[in-house]
């Protein structure tokens, strides 16, 4: 259901790929568990907060760490009610795995590619997670608007806009240059107008899109 | 996957304050979600490249 992506990227999903591997890296395989899952616009339909629940449960469970009735529990809903289990049964096995360690992160990228009813239970769920373990640590990336709903569960939430420099921006360009397989088509002036002019234009569109009220946004 | 991104390109979100405080908890409950946004004029139309969470992650995949 939640595919894999890959290749280079400036994004949100960039910095939500990073901090997984950051969290990672702390953690040292000890006693920190990291579970994740990306939203996918293609798949609005069968992204379900319970599904999504059931990804992050999954990574939870297949920890050694996780208490065998939890993974009884998992069992036997699945097994009774197939891969349609209920939301609030997922919810409640999510936060027996998380009672079980001693810190669990969970990151959902792209909210915004969520249809809005399955991501307001999905936040819903997140928050009656939060209300059970409070140590566990929550975080989503996705566009601006989404904002709007996330303060509505989480009041102090901490919001980070991310957004490119130009710097950053020409050093993926630069890089897609590198693998760039059409070589005849490239001249020196052409790859020097690629480098100055693209990351103007964005920076420029960055500012832009920040001051446009979120409806047109939605729409870009 | 982290063979794939590009090296320091989005690194400074993982040193900010908001970061560091909301990894170690220091703020409590309250401050337990972050909530990072990109502008969909950078993000989506221009320079998406897909991208995700590493293979030890474990993203699910049987839909």
């Amino acid at each position: 259901m939640f595919r894999r992506k890959r290749g280079l990227s400036l994004t949100a999903s960039n910095i939500s790929s990073l901090v997984i591997d950051r969290l990672y890296d702390e953690a040292g395989g000890g006693d920190v568990a990291v579970a994740g899952s990306y939203c996918d616009f293609r798949n609005q339909d069968e992204q379900t907060a319970a599904n999504i629940m059931g990804a992050i449960l999954k990574q939870l469970v297949a920890r050694e760490e996780i208490l065998e009735h939890v993974r009884a529990a998992h069992r036997k809903a699945k097994k009774e009610l197939g891969q349609s289990l209920r939301l609030p049964d997922m919810v409640q096995m999510v936060k027996w795995a998380v009672a079980t360690l001693p810190q669990v992160f969970i990151c959902i990228d792209a909210l915004d590619e969520c249809l809005p009813k399955h991501l307001l239970e999905l936040l819903g769920s997140l928050k009656d997670i939060l209300q059970e373990s409070p140590r566990t640590r929550i975080f989503v990336t996705g566009r601006p608007h989404v904002e709007v709903e996330i303060v509505k569960y989480f009041a102090a939430a901490i919001i980070v806009p991310i957004s490119p420099g130009r710097h950053e921006i020409k050093r993926y360009l630069e890089k897609k240059l590198e693998m760039d397989t059409m070589c005849d088509a490239m001249s020196d002036n052409l790859r020097a107008d690629i480098l100055r002019i693209i990351p103007e234009r964005i920076s420029e569109m960055c500012v832009e899109a920040s001051t446009v009220p979120t409806p047109c946004l939605i729409l870009c | 996957m982290r063979t794939e991104r590009l090296d320091d390109v989005g690194n400074s979100l993982l040193e900010t304050n908001e970061f560091r405080k909301w990894r170690s908890g220091e703020d409590g409950v309250d401050k337990a979600v972050l909530f990072c946004y990109g502008s969909p004029g950078v993000g989506k139309t221009f320079l998406r490249q897909v991208t995700g969470v590493p293979e030890e992650a474990g993203i699910i995949t049987d839909g």
